[in-house]
């Protein structure tokens, strides 16, 4: 018996494709509504976790377990803020006043 | 954990944080002129689409209540009758940040237009206050093909074009603004809010309504020092 609740349980919440798309996907989801802003959305989805990953493997090693995860958020962080500004300095997405 | 462990953490964190800091401060210098360059590009835009045939005479800042407040002044010959009229930012902390715009009014006190400058309010919802409906689809984009499009400006901002600042700017809900609703919502000094995001219509509205306020106080006091 207990292993069917098992069962259950990972089909809803741990092996749950649709919800795990559907919290990673939500942010690109809402903001492409038109093309430009789907496709300058998915490039800069892609930078930013190609570069963060790239970095965050290469210093694994010499990063202690227990502050990973600040390390983590400091590097996503920074990646994000880098391509926000490039955005906004390229006038892909800045507010369309018009 | 000891004392080398603590020393190696702190090391690393501070190393990591000093690259990131870095190569943002990079970053922001890179970027920070052309940025700067947009924002005034758009600002000069905005004014000549809130203001419609006017020409700008002048920018003034003044502090009111303690805040900056920035207003232009411009004019137009009508029959040889110089008009008049006003444009000044407005801004209001919406759902995601502060909301900033130019309003446009006349003379009466009626708006001639208005565009939302900044905001940050959250994609989907109030984010749709600079939606334009478009029915482009990719191949449109691929091909430069315009499509049946012919709206430039936002819904959202369309609506607030002849309503009236010297009485308070109601909110309907009547979903999305088209021009079958458009009398009632001039008849009532209304708007339409944006589904699910009525707060940032209510930012707006009072942004306006403070910022007109704030409009009158200034030019009072300009007549004064004259």
């Amino acid at each position: 018996m207990n292993n069917y609740f098992k069962e259950i349980f990972k089909g809803v919440w741990e092996k749950n494709p649709t919800f795990v798309l559907g919290i990673g996907m939500c942010a690109t989801l809402a903001v492409s509504v038109s093309i430009s802003n789907a496709l300058w959305m998915g490039v800069a989805t892609t930078f930013v976790l190609i570069g963060s990953n790239i970095l965050v493997s290469a210093i694994r090693n010499i990063t202690p377990s227990h502050i990973r995860i600040p390390i983590f958020i400091i590097i996503i962080a920074a990646f994000t803020t880098i391509v926000d500004l490039a955005l906004i300095a390229g006038n892909i997405y800045s507010i369309n006043c018009c | 954990m000891n004392t080398f462990q603590m020393i190696k953490a702190i090391l690393v964190l501070t190393i990591i944080g000093f690259i990131a800091a870095f190569s943002l401060s990079f970053m922001n210098k890179l970027t920070s002129e052309p940025i700067a360059k947009q924002n005034q590009e758009k600002k000069l835009l905005s004014l000549s689409l809130v203001l419609p045939s006017y020409t700008i005479q002048k920018e003034n800042t003044v502090t009111i209540d303690g805040e900056p407040f920035t207003y232009w002044e411009a004019s137009k010959e009508e029959n040889k009758v110089v008009k008049k009229a006003w444009a000044f930012i407005a801004e209001e902390k919406g759902y995601g940040g502060p909301v900033q715009s130019i309003v446009g009014i006349d003379d009466t006190g009626k708006i001639l237009g208005f565009t939302i400058l900044s905001q940050s309010e959250t994609p989907g919802l109030g984010a749709r206050c600079t939606e334009i409906a478009s029915n482009k689809t990719f191949f449109d984009h691929l091909f430069k093909n315009n499509g049946s499009d012919t709206e430039q400006i936002p819904w959202f901002q369309v609506q607030f074009i002849g309503l009236d600042i010297n009485k308070p700017i109601n909110i309907l809900k009547k979903g999305d603004w088209n021009s079958t609703i458009q009398n009632i919502l001039l008849q009532q000094n209304a708007v339409t809010a944006i589904t699910g995001a009525t707060i940032t219509t209510k930012a707006v509205t009072l942004s306006i309504e403070k910022g007109a306020q704030k409009l009158k106080k200034a030019l009072t006091l300009h007549e004064v020092k004259q």
